[in-house]
């Protein structure tokens, strides 16, 4: 069964631009999402594969506090984009599995070697 | 010694002047012996010649009828007469003191023999003298010295012997009477103890005189008793050959004497004082007139009594016509007081402390003023440079700018300057020697109330708090200083509130640029993603068309993130830009680019909303490059010169309107904006839809009309 992955990105352009090459890469992109409550909502529901979001988000509350939210329920791994340059979430976000972040903007390569690791391709 | 015949005509008295006895007168008169008969009374009934050559008297007539004592010292001419009984009875001679003519005393041995007594005649005595010299001494000298003292001692007269160094021998019993001494007290004191003060030299001399020549002495001088009472006696003396030693006889003066003598003596005793004033003094009447000056005077002025005595005060100490102003003179009599006042002498050239005290006459009036000068001038002129310093320092004090205050060591304020005054909004009054420093005042950077007595430096300086009146607090910078030794501080106080202010504003405004730079640096991360993610998107497209037309598109899509930069840029405001300018450069840019496609083209610019935030410029950015683009493209295929027009309107109410319309040829009606292959047209759906959270109305009426409508919060 093809993966679905979820996209949360306020950005649209970007979130465009993912939604793109997560086509090109065989996989379902799910309704693009701009709120960190709108994510939790979608990953209950729709049991995404893979979520990609942004650490940045329109709304109460960020990325990572949606992201804690969901590992409530549900392990799927989680690729976090940001275009800040915040290190001390991304080093408490290292000693997680599952998780990794990217900083915006991030190479191709990159992002679907992450994607082809967690989802197995 | 020839004796004496003592047969006598029994009339030779009474009947002397009318009808003498030749014989016996002339044994009388021309007797070797000097010879004076004399009454009971003393009187000289007559005298032989060399009894007046003796005495120095060329004629008996200039004694006759006058008194012996005038041949006596006066000292025994009270007990002349005892005496002469003594040596008629016990048929002997004692030496006697004499005076002569010239008032010299000498020594003669006294004989004497009283004449038959008849019943009805008083007694007449017959003396002779002799002359004696110092060897001729009947008698030795201890015999002489009790006789003497036999003598003494039955006289009223006080009288003492003295030895060459001036130590009593000898007291009478009327010495002790009159001085209260008795020998006892002479143990160890001589005369001249006893003698008052001034008067001591002056009886020192006389006695040297006395031992050197044989001339007597008689001088008024002070004794002081035994019971330091004060007494004024005559001293005479003179040195006794037979004895060895000075004799002297002190006669108190009567009380009438007394008083004229102590009154010479305190009037010599005020002139002393008067001249012992060693500034000038001089003593006027009530009309100014100078009576009286005294040394110093004379001295400091160089003028001589003459020039000064009688004329008027004002005429030569102030070389005016008139008592100068400021003389405490007049107010000195009428208050009846003391009164001293600072003047200008101008003869003297200088400033004098002049005091003015009246002097009473019996009736308690004042009669006299006494004026006495003392030179001030140098200590005015130090006063005065003392008071120009003052002054300066003072005017320093107070217009430093800074609030000063000195404290004492606990901490109460002694002085303060008005600038404090000022600061603390409290009157100077309630503050100096009222208010303790550190009740207002506050060290806020050790966090404790200023404990200002470190002893151990000179100057404190920190950042502190004052609290005024009205309890405001200002901020302020303390400095204290500790004088040398006095143990009072001085505290300087600057109100620095409104640099702390200003201080504040300018880190408050940096953070708030750091965080907007932040921010920009943020936002231009995100826009470079926006174009990376564009590039991507476009990327796909290459199949479809030219590459040449692929660059072109996103060119100008990323030129339309680029203006909004420059916009940035060139605005002071970092976090909305002015939409207006924008659009307005967008369009040129277009034109000018796609000129080829429509040279002819108008862009008509109306917006309401000055400025927009950063996020949606960018989205209506590449919204209005899609847009306008398409438009110059596809609406205005004849490329002729019509009105051709594009219009662009921005307005707000509840919700942005932002109307993009032209005058073309019009979009075809098979356009899809939410199903289309087109990009272009695609990125307007998904930035107004999804970005702006708003949606897009596309109406084809005479061209082409997008309205786009979009909430000021895309999300709740």
């Amino acid at each position: 069964m093809t993966k679905k992955v979820l996209i949360v990105e306020d950005e649209r352009i970007a979130a465009e631009d993912i939604k793109n090459k997560i086509k090109e890469m065989g996989l379902i992109p799910l309704p693009i999402t701009a709120t960190g409550e709108e994510a939790v909502e979608l990953a209950k529901n729709e049991r995404p594969d893979l979520i990609i979001m942004d650490i940045k988000l329109q709304g109460k509350i960020s990325g990572l506090n949606a992201a804690k939210e969901i590992r409530r329920f549900c392990n799927v791994p989680i690729i976090f984009i940001t275009a800040l340059a915040d290190m001390l979430a991304k080093d408490n976000l290292k000693k997680e599995k599952n998780i990794v972040c990217l900083s915006k903007p991030f190479s191709n390569i990159e992002f679907t070697g992450h994607i082809k690791k967690f989802l197995n391709l | 010694m020839s004796k004496q015949n003592n047969t006598f005509n029994k009339d030779s008295e009474a009947k002397k002047e009318t009808n003498p006895n030749i014989f016996s007168d002339q044994i009388f008169k021309f007797s070797p012996a000097a010879l004076v008969y004399i009454n009971a009374k003393g009187k000289i009934l007559d005298i032989s010649k060399s009894a007046c050559s003796l005495f120095g008297y060329s004629e008996p007539s200039d004694l006759s009828g006058k008194n012996i004592c005038k041949l006596i010292h006066h000292s025994l001419c009270k007990t002349l007469l005892a005496d002469i009984n003594n040596i008629c009875k016990l048929e002997t001679a004692i030496e006697y003191q004499l005076v002569n003519k010239n008032g010299k005393i000498f020594n003669a041995l006294l004989k004497a023999s009283q004449l038959p007594e008849k019943v009805d005649t008083v007694s007449t005595f017959l003396l002779s003298f002799t002359k004696t010299t110092a060897t001729n001494n009947h008698k030795s000298t201890e015999e002489y010295l009790i006789y003497s003292r036999q003598l003494l001692d039955r006289t009223d007269f006080a009288s003492c012997i003295l030895d060459s160094k001036n130590k009593m021998k000898y007291m009478n019993r009327a010495f002790t009477e009159l001085t209260g001494y008795t020998k006892k007290n002479f143990r160890d004191k001589t005369f001249i103890e006893i003698v008052y003060n001034y008067d001591k030299k002056l009886v020192l001399e006389h006695i040297k005189k006395l031992t050197k020549t044989e001339d007597s002495i008689s001088t008024n001088v002070v004794l002081l008793t035994k019971s330091k009472k004060k007494i004024f006696v005559n001293l005479s003396g003179y040195f006794d050959s037979s004895l060895k030693s000075n004799l002297l006889f002190i006669h108190d003066l009567s009380p009438q004497h007394q008083n004229q003598e102590v009154l010479s003596y305190l009037s010599r005793e005020r002139n002393d004082i008067f001249q012992a004033i060693g500034q000038p003094a001089f003593i006027l009447d009530m009309n100014r007139t100078i009576l009286e000056v005294n040394n110093a005077t004379l001295k400091q002025t160089g003028l001589e009594e003459h020039q000064l005595i009688g004329s008027k005060c004002y005429k030569i100490f102030h070389k005016k016509n008139s008592p100068p102003p400021g003389c405490p003179f007049s107010k000195a009599a009428k208050n009846k007081s003391l009164l001293t006042a600072e003047m200008k002498v101008e003869f003297l050239n200088g400033y004098y402390l002049v005091s003015c005290t009246p002097i009473f006459n019996a009736d308690n009036k004042v009669s006299k003023m006494i004026h006495i000068a003392t030179d001030i001038t140098e200590l005015k002129k130090t006063t005065d440079k003392l008071k120009q310093n003052e002054e300066k320092f003072r005017v320093m004090f107070e217009n430093t700018g800074t609030a000063i205050c000195l404290i004492d060591d606990n901490d109460l304020i002694v002085t303060c300057n008005n600038t404090f005054s000022n600061l603390v909004n409290i009157p100077r009054k309630k503050i100096q020697n009222i208010i303790i420093l550190t009740s207002v005042l506050k060290n806020i950077e050790n966090n404790q109330s200023s404990n200002c007595r470190k002893k151990t430096k000179k100057v404190v300086c920190f950042k502190g708090e004052l609290k005024t009146s009205e309890n405001i607090i200002k901020k302020v910078y303390v400095q204290i200083s500790r004088f040398k030794n006095d143990g009072y501080r001085i505290v300087s106080i600057v109100d620095i509130t409104p640099l702390v202010k200003a201080e504040d504003q300018v880190i408050s405004q940096l953070k708030e640029k750091e965080l907007l730079l932040k921010e920009v640096h943020h936002r231009v991360k995100n826009n470079l993603q926006i174009i990376s993610s564009l590039l991507s998107l476009q990327h796909r497209t290459i199949a479809q068309k030219d590459a040449e037309y692929v660059f072109f598109d996103i060119q100008t899509r990323i030129r339309s993130i680029a203006l909004v930069h420059e916009e940035l840029y060139r605005s002071e405001n970092l976090s909305q830009i002015n939409f207006y300018n924008y659009v307005t450069n967008l369009t040129r840019y277009l034109l000018q680019t796609m000129s080829s496609f429509s040279p002819y083209i108008d862009i008509i610019l109306n917006t309401e909303v000055e400025s927009l935030s950063i996020d949606k410029t960018i989205t209506c950015g590449l919204i209005l490059n899609e847009i306008i683009t398409n438009s110059l493209k596809y609406a205005f295929p004849d490329n002729l010169k019509k009105q051709n027009f594009i219009s662009i309107d921005l307005k707000k109410k509840n919700n942005y309107t932002l109307t993009v319309k032209d005058n073309g040829i019009g979009i075809p009606d098979n356009i899809d904006i939410k199903n289309t292959n087109s990009l272009g047209l695609r990125l307007i759906n998904i930035l107004v839809t999804d970005q702006l959270n708003g949606w897009v109305t596309i109406s084809r009426i005479k061209g082409t009309t997008f309205e786009i409508v979009f909430p000021e919060h895309a999300y709740k």
